[in-house]
């Protein structure tokens, strides 16, 4: 019974980490496979590097460079505006001698990361855009700002989760060293703590950049939707947003269809080695620890 | 001869340990006073009420009075009495940046300003602590590469480098060899002439090598305190005389 | 030198009361808007009015949203407490284990419109489950996987070797160790992490309305129909301008079930906090 019950559990084990393997596989091919379709007509650098985006006119234009821009831009106005704020919120954490209230805070952020992007999205319409709107003096609210706005709030649990492990630990190890030599805490955080965490913050920001670039909904909300090179206070469109707005009218196996998929395509490979470059970094620094 | 610091019916619990129990204690000025007897007897817990780092554990409690030149501690600030008074711990850990950084660390928020009085001071502490010659060509090297004998050398540097008047050393030299141990107790010898220095120690050798005066805790009480020679010779106490006869600890 | 010091306090205060203070104004805003709207007739009736959306309730979509968590929290659930079991007990290479985890975090990379397009291309076609509640399941399951897999991974990797080694030297097999030692012990743990992926699963619009999510559906009947969902249906209603009133009741129910999730999985650990004295 015992023997039976431990070839099972070794089976069932190796079965399924092979197969959740596979999956990765799995899923790159068969982007790939409905992407590569499209390259028969266009060419892959004009492909990315076209800025205009017409793929069911009589002559089809399939250029995805105004999405690549805009996915790249709103994501690097939300760290910008997050990354400040979740810095100074990790070093606050991370000197927190009251460890109820610590707890307190990092299940509310827990919870920030928790709320559903359609609902980011739709309180970024009705508060953002309308916000921007009245003190901007702007035709239209939705415009690269508002969609940074919204992605910063969702990526803050991140920045702040990811940089204040880090330096918390480095707080607990050199707090009694460091006040023995009747330095303020303050000054600790600053003068030590924070040049002490470069590593972790760049983790944070990686983080966060492959969180935005992934991030559908709440962004097609806020954005406006036009196929245009983006600027700040103007309209422009992310390359997720532009495949769940589009993929429902384009045919089965058109053009339109395989350019939706090429876009995935490239988003997913851009943000597939940003994590395996997050992941090997963190490996590099828990090592450098020990 | 000067008192420098006081312990006055000094009582120290963590939550419901009572780790130091009504213990009066003299340290006089420009002396070596070592801290023995047996683990767990209240020796580190002592040096942490000194310079009322324990404080900053949430569960103890402190009472009774420790006066520093005269004037009660409770009544100095933090950062001033922790400056005057510097804390050399028993594992090295040199802050994660360079040398010469982790000199200049507490001397910026003290005030020194200009590179050229940093260096001065820097160098001087370094070359004082016996370690200039070894990394003058490094002093922008990270501070985590040097070997644990100049990592405890340069934490000594860096307590001296804020001008304490009384430097309180927690079993410095027990995760060292022999030969770094031996550099540390000429160090303590050499900086007995300026500072006041209460020494915990395990190694009842090194207290009879360094020492000026000898507290020997037993159970968070203090026993005895007496002239290095007396004690190891002549001690008052029957427990001392069992300790030293290494019936228990 | 002061000042430095003192601006750097403002900083970091400013900076968690105004992260805290976020959740409060969204939690704030969405529940005063919603007062009103939410009735019980409102979760338990089925859309109404034309368009369709704009009067009657959201109870297919709440129906739908439980349903597909649910398909995707099992799947994922059981694919990931495997998996987790092979790296920690089973796996004798570090540099296979290393590369096990580089293809969890890729995954964990996959953005989930792209899970959305594999899980409409492999899925919904090419295994011809249809648009339907399975394939939407299956989808979200991919999106949670990595993250119940990396956490169960690290609860496993800390259950002390001590405790491990007794239990081996008992002459049990590790899998009786595994179902009457680590199971038991971390039952709690376990069922917290996939509560709160459930709530990622549960959140998420951008997968399932590629896979099987409809704007208008009955409650399923089979794994194999059609589906509404909340997020999804949150979105119509406020992108096609239906109704903003439904949009806040509908938000509010979806963030009060998330929430829920949540609540949940932080269960073990309020219950711990108040056991200490």
């Amino acid at each position: 019974m015992n023997q039976i019950l431990e070839k099972l559990v070794s089976f069932l084990s190796r079965l399924f980490t092979a197969l959740s393997a596979i999956l990765l596989f799995l899923v790159i091919i068969f982007i790939a496979r409905e992407s590569l379709q499209i390259f028969r007509e266009v060419n892959f650098f004009d492909f990315i590097s076209g800025i205009s985006w017409n793929p069911l006119a009589r002559e089809p234009k399939a250029g995805i460079l105004p999405m690549i821009l805009g996915t790249v831009y709103v994501s690097i106005v939300a760290i910008l505006i997050s990354l400040p704020i979740g810095i100074g919120c990790a070093l606050e954490l991370a000197a927190l001698e009251n460890e109820r209230l610590k707890s307190f805070c990092t299940s509310v952020l827990g919870v920030l990361a928790g709320i559903p992007s359609v609902i980011y999205g739709f309180i970024g319409l009705l508060v953002v855009v309308k916000f921007l709107e009245k003190n901007f003096l702007l035709a239209a609210g939705e415009s690269i700002l508002s969609g940074g706005i919204v992605l910063a709030v969702m990526v803050l649990p991140y920045i702040v989760s990811s940089a204040a492990e880090t330096m918390e630990k480095s707080y607990k190890q050199y707090k009694e060293p460091s006040l023995a030599l009747g330095v303020s805490k303050s000054y600790m955080l600053r003068a030590l703590i924070l040049p002490n965490a470069k590593g972790a913050i760049l983790t944070a920001m990686i983080l966060a950049f492959s969180r935005a670039m992934g991030e559908t909904m709440a962004v097609m909300m806020v954005i406006g939707n036009s196929p245009i090179l983006p600027q700040l206070l103007g309209k422009g469109e992310t390359i997720p947003a532009l495949i769940a707005l589009e993929i429902g009218t384009a045919g089965l196996g058109s053009l339109h269809y395989h350019a939706l998929f090429s876009a995935g395509f490239v988003l997913m490979m851009l943000l597939i080695f940003l994590n395996a470059l997050l992941y090997l970094i963190k490996k590099n620094l828990t090592e450098n620890l020990h | 001869m000067n008192d420098h610091l006081s312990l006055k019916s000094l009582n120290v619990a963590i939550g419901s340990a009572k780790i130091l129990q009504d213990v009066n204690l003299t340290i006089f000025q420009n002396k070596v006073l070592a801290v023995i007897g047996p683990s767990g007897c209240g020796k580190t817990t002592l040096l942490r009420t000194i310079n009322r780092l324990i404080e900053e554990e949430s569960q103890a409690r402190v009472s009774g009075e420790i006066l520093f030149r005269g004037k009660s501690t409770q009544q100095i600030p933090l950062t001033k009495l922790r400056k005057d008074i510097g804390l050399v711990f028993q594992q090295p850990l040199p802050f994660p940046m360079s040398i010469y950084d982790n000199l200049a660390y507490a001397l910026k928020y003290h005030g020194v300003k200009g590179k050229d009085s940093l260096t001065e001071i820097i160098e001087a502490n370094l070359k004082l602590c016996g370690l200039y010659e070894e990394v003058k060509d490094h002093l922008f090297m990270s501070a985590l590469k040097l070997s644990g004998g100049q990592q405890q050398r340069l934490c000594i540097a860096r307590s001296l480098c804020v001008e304490p008047e009384v430097l309180l050393m927690d079993e410095p030299c027990s995760s060292l060899d022999i030969h770094n141990t031996k550099l540390i107790e000429d160090l303590i010898l050499k900086l007995s002439a300026h500072y006041t220095i209460v020494i915990v120690t395990h190694n009842l050798q090194q207290a009879r090598r360094i020492a000026d005066y000898t507290a020997f805790f037993l159970d968070g009480r203090l026993i005895e305190l007496n002239t290095t020679t007396e004690f190891f010779t002549s001690p008052r106490a029957e427990a001392s005389k069992q300790y030293l006869e290494g019936l228990f600890g | 030198m002061k000042a430095s010091n003192v601006t750097l306090r403002c900083w970091t205060i400013l900076s968690t009361v105004l992260s805290l203070g976020l959740l409060v104004f969204i939690l704030g805003f969405v529940y005063i808007k919603a007062q009103g709207v939410v009735t019980l007739n409102f979760i338990l009736a089925k859309p109404a009015g034309f368009p369709v959306g704009s009067a009657g309730g959201i109870w297919p979509a709440i129906a739908g949203s439980l349903l597909v968590t649910l398909i995707a929290a099992l799947s994922a659930g059981i694919l990931a407490f495997f998996t987790a079991v092979y790296m920690v007990f089973y796996c004798r290479s570090p540099r296979f284990s290393l590369l096990l985890n580089l293809i969890i975090q890729c995954i964990a990379g996959i953005p989930s419109i792209v899970l959305g397009l594999f899980g409409y291309a492999f899925l919904v076609i090419k295994l011809e489950l249809g648009l339907s509640l399975l394939a939407s399941g299956l989808t979200l399951a991919i999106m949670i996987f990595p993250f119940i897999q990396i956490r169960l991974q690290k609860l496993f990797q800390e259950t002390s070797q001590q405790l491990l080694d007794a239990a081996a030297s008992l002459g049990v097999s590790q899998a009786y160790t595994i179902f009457n030692l680590l199971l038991p012990l971390y039952r709690k743990q376990i069922l917290s992490i996939v509560a709160l992926a459930s709530g990622f699963a549960m959140g998420a619009a951008a997968p399932v309305m590629l896979t099987g999510c409809m704007m208008n559906a009955p409650v399923p009947k089979s794994i194999t129909s059609p589906f509404m969902s909340l997020p999804y249906h949150l979105y119509v209603l406020i992108g096609q301008g239906i109704s903003l009133e439904n949009a806040y009741g509908t938000a509010f129910i979806l963030m009060s079930l998330v929430l829920g999730l949540n609540l949940l999985a932080a269960l073990p650990t309020i219950l711990r906090m108040r056991g200490k004295p």
